[in-house]
């Protein structure tokens, strides 16, 4: 059965059921402005959506029952019991024409004429009290059109009897309730892993069995309540066919669309999130994407265009793919449209990769249509679906080839209650940082801590070629200052445009954590997103690092100002190089343009799966080479990961140690002598290997077979 | 000024420094020892911070700092959780005492000398042998406006 069909049905059985007792109720209470209303919606409701499913009949009773309750809201009418018996006929008439619609999907034919006569008698202009005198063999007419079909007759019974036809086996449960079992479920959790330690640590203990059952039924419970929430993908395709359809018919094109994964379950809100982008994103594949059959067919393709949506599960997220078969997106007019557009200068444009130049398709105001049509080009999209996408913590990518078709892959959280986030102390406490927000970590050493350069009292760090305004997390919170030396790390945060420092005693882990709302007495506070329970049964603080700076506020933005002022002469980007430590003393060097983050990866979460070692990795596997044989893994330390980035592909290069980013002019000295390796050069006065990334790119890929 | 208690008019019982306080019965959810309790950097006086109560943060009211009242160092701590709404919040106290029956004839309205924080949050006094008992109310009591913004 249709799905809109079956939710009408299911959502009317509900609101019918309550509409008998609300009905005689009202008789008995006439008065009762909050049932009459409350009927009226439902009959309201009723109408409203026999509209859209072409259902004239059902339409017709329902609009007419409305319009006699209508009178009685305002009240013009008194709900007397002749008014009253009318509208309870009307009622069974919608429920035989539902129950009649739920066996055969049709509407059965019939004259309601006579209903709706008694009905239109309440509606005159003054309302004549008993105008028509009904006679018997009328009444009994008007009851012959009620029987129904036997199909229909059993179908009503058999939805008494509990069988599943058109009120499905469910109930339905508010989403309190719903986080209240999610939380109880947690808790049970924790108890279950104390019981767990203890019954470990003494092998003969009676409790050993019943413990270990015990954990196995919290663990299924767990899984339980989580799918709750959970909702398949598929119910924010069912409108995508119809679109594809209209728009195929209006551009006279053909398009097949295919949908796969229709199954896979996500957080009911994400699935919410995810309708406007994805229909959006269908769209375009349908409007600008395929092309007409006769161009199809001149370049060697069949003439039916196809989209294909595919939704699966990969790495704790779920993954949904529009993919078309069209003429793809232009790599190169792109990147014209960019520069025309100011987003990047010439050169820039022309050293990135095509897959890097198809994610302007993102910015805001951007689009490379030349004609608009009422469907879609006018170059608002695809900003609005990135944006959508990330509000709900998800990322988008794109990837086409010229004259091949595109695909857009969204990646989203299985919920939105737990999101990743880092874990760090300052001054002794906890707090939680969510890592979408988090850009990168930077290692500051005791002396970088007791130097940074100071403009009008904000401090700023040298973030390559930027200055970035700092503020140390303990003096924001205004937490007791300690006598704690040593070494710092600088969390580098963006809110909208602006980048700021802001330092933490330490990075202690990184978590999926659930966030829980904070009491009403906290939120005046302002920068807390929320707060969370660790494993441990600790509360966290998370924070917003954007409220946070906001609240630096003033100091922030007036050193943004300055600096844009004071800004260094921009050095050529290509000259900047991370020199780090290989083994013992050698040392190697890689453009500073090409990292995209720096990481310490602790030995013992390095995983290997044929031959490669690889670590988790925001939700990835990032794959790990060794930037020499000399860099080891040792169990118990952790390792310098320098992370690269390649299209929608990471991977990372090992190190010893991260020494320095330094701008110098590479001279390559010594022609190289090793696979990996472009050449050597002087660079702060130490003979460096410059390393060759793409060797390392394909080597991640392919496994370690040098 | 008159005072509202629930129908039972039962109080649950608790001291702070020397004084002892009661707080309607109805609003009670349950006591419980002392649990450990997160601070939150910011949160103004009187919030001691978050606890996590089965799986559920509650905000924990620090009563001493609330009604300054001096701490003494031997003080013990326990928490009496309330409802205020839809939310949970827990009353850092220093002893609970017995759940103990208000006749109407033992209950004085708040005198009008009271100042700050207890003329606002002490809604009646109930004559007792060792003393009085503070009766204050639960939403007064958390809606103090002394929370810096």
């Amino acid at each position: 059965m249709d799905d809109l069909l079956k939710d009408f049905l299911a959502e009317s059985t509900e609101n019918l059921a309550q509409l008998d007792q609300d009905v005689v109720e009202l008789e008995r209470d006439p008065s009762n402005a909050s049932l009459l209303n409350s009927i009226f919606r439902a009959i309201h409701t009723i109408k409203g959506t026999c509209g859209f499913l072409g259902l004239p009949r059902l339409e017709t009773v329902s609009h007419t029952a409305e319009s006699v309750l209508d009178r009685l809201r305002t009240g013009d009418l008194k709900a007397e019991p002749d008014v009253i018996s009318d509208i309870l006929r009307a009622v069974d008439v919608i429920k035989t024409i539902l129950a009649e619609l739920a066996a055969n999907q049709t509407e059965p034919a019939g004259d309601d004429s006579l209903l709706i006569a008694l009905l239109e008698q309440w509606l005159g202009a003054d309302a004549p009290r008993h105008a028509i005198a009904i006679g018997p063999e009328a009444i009994a007419s008007a009851t012959l059109e009620l029987a129904m079909s036997p199909d229909a007759f059993s179908a009503m019974r058999s939805t008494s009897a509990d069988q599943p036809t058109a009120a499905p086996s469910s109930i339905r449960v508010s989403v309190k309730l719903l986080d209240a079992l999610m939380n109880l479920a947690g808790e049970l959790v924790l108890s279950r892993n104390q019981l767990l330690e203890m019954s470990s640590r003494d092998e003969d203990s009676p409790f050993g069995a019943p413990v270990q059952q015990l954990s196995r039924i919290t663990a299924e419970l767990q899984g339980a309540v989580m799918k709750t929430r959970m909702q398949p993908v598929g119910s924010a395709w069912s409108k995508l066919p119809r679109i594809v359809r209209d728009i195929a018919r209006e551009t006279g094109k053909r398009i097949e669309l295919d949908m796969k994964g229709a199954a896979t379950e996500l957080d009911r809100q994400l699935v919410q999130a995810l309708q406007d982008p994805l229909t959006h994103m269908v769209r375009n594949s349908a409007d600008h994407g395929i092309e007409s059959p006769d161009v199809r067919r001149a370049s060697g393709k069949p003439a039916t265009g196809k989209i294909v949506l595919n939704a699966y599960h990969e790495a704790g997220h779920v993954i949904v793919e529009v993919t078309d078969d069209g003429k793809g997106i232009n790599a190169d007019r792109v990147r014209r449209t960019a520069i025309e557009r100011g987003l990047v200068s010439k050169e820039e444009a022309h050293a990135m990769s095509d897959c890097q130049v198809l994610r302007f398709i993102f910015e805001p105001g951007f689009s490379t249509a030349t004609e608009v049509t009422h469907i879609s080009g006018r170059g608002v999209g695809m900003d609005v679906v990135r944006s959508n996408i990330e509000r709900v913590g998800g990322a988008v990518d794109l990837q086409s080839v010229g004259g091949q078709g595109c695909t857009i892959r969204v990646r989203l959280p299985l919920t939105l209650a737990i999101v990743s986030s880092l874990i760090v102390s300052a001054r002794g406490e906890t707090f939680a940082f969510p890592q979408a927000s988090v850009l990168e970590l930077i290692r500051l050493s005791e002396d970088q801590l007791a130097r940074f350069d100071v403009l009008h009292n904000v401090r700023l760090f040298r973030l390559r070629d930027d200055l970035v305004p700092v503020v140390t997390l303990g003096d924001a919170l205004g937490l007791p200052a300690d006598e704690r030396g040593g070494v710092a790390t600088l969390v580098i945060c963006q809110a909208g445009a602006a980048r700021f420092g802001i330092i933490v005693d330490d990075v202690l882990d990184t978590q999926e954590i659930v966030v829980k709302p904070v009491g009403r007495l906290i939120r005046a506070v302002g920068c807390y997103a929320g707060c969370t329970i660790l494993g441990d049964g600790r509360v966290v603080m998370i924070v917003d690092p954007a409220a946070l700076a906001g609240r630096a506020g003033a100091r922030t933005n007036a050193a943004a100002e300055v600096v844009e002022t004071v800004q260094e002469p921009a050095k050529n980007p290509a000259d900047s190089l991370l020199v780090f430590g290989v083994g013992d003393d050698a040392v190697q060097a890689v453009p500073l343009s090409s990292v995209s983050r720096l990481e310490e990866i602790s030995s013992d979460s390095i995983e290997y799966a044929g031959g490669r070692a690889m670590v988790q990795y925001r939700g990835f596997l990032l794959p790990l080479v060794p930037a020499s044989p000399a860099v080891t893994f040792t169990s118990g330390r952790s390792n310098s990961v320098i992370v690269f980035n390649e299209g929608s592909a990471s991977f990372g290069i090992a190190v010893s140690e991260i020494r320095d980013i330094v701008d110098e002019i590479v001279n390559l000295e010594l022609a190289s002598t090793r696979p990996g390796v472009l050449g050597t050069a002087v660079i702060a006065g130490a003979a460096t290997e410059v390393l060759d990334v793409s060797y390392y790119m394909e080597r991640a890929r392919r496994g370690s077979v040098s | 000024m008159t005072v509202t208690l629930a129908p039972a008019g039962e109080v649950v019982t608790f001291r702070v420094g020397d004084q002892w306080f009661g707080v309607d019965v109805m609003d009670v959810q349950e006591v419980i020892g002392h649990l450990r309790i997160a601070r939150v950097p910011l949160a103004g006086p009187g919030i001691a911070g978050f606890l996590n109560l089965r799986g559920q943060i509650v905000t924990a009211i620090d009563v001493h700092q609330r009604l300054e009242i001096s701490r003494h160092a031997s003080d013990s701590s326990m928490n009496v959780v309330v409802r205020d709404g839809d939310e949970l919040f827990a009353l850092v106290v220093d002893e609970v005492g017995d759940v103990f029956a208000v006749s109407p004839g033992t209950l004085d309205p708040a005198p009008a000398s009271l100042g700050g924080a207890w003329a606002r949050a002490c809604t009646g006094v109930v004559r007792m042998d060792q003393g009085l008992l503070a009766v204050v109310d639960v939403t007064r009591l958390l809606n103090e406006p002394n929370t810096r913004p």
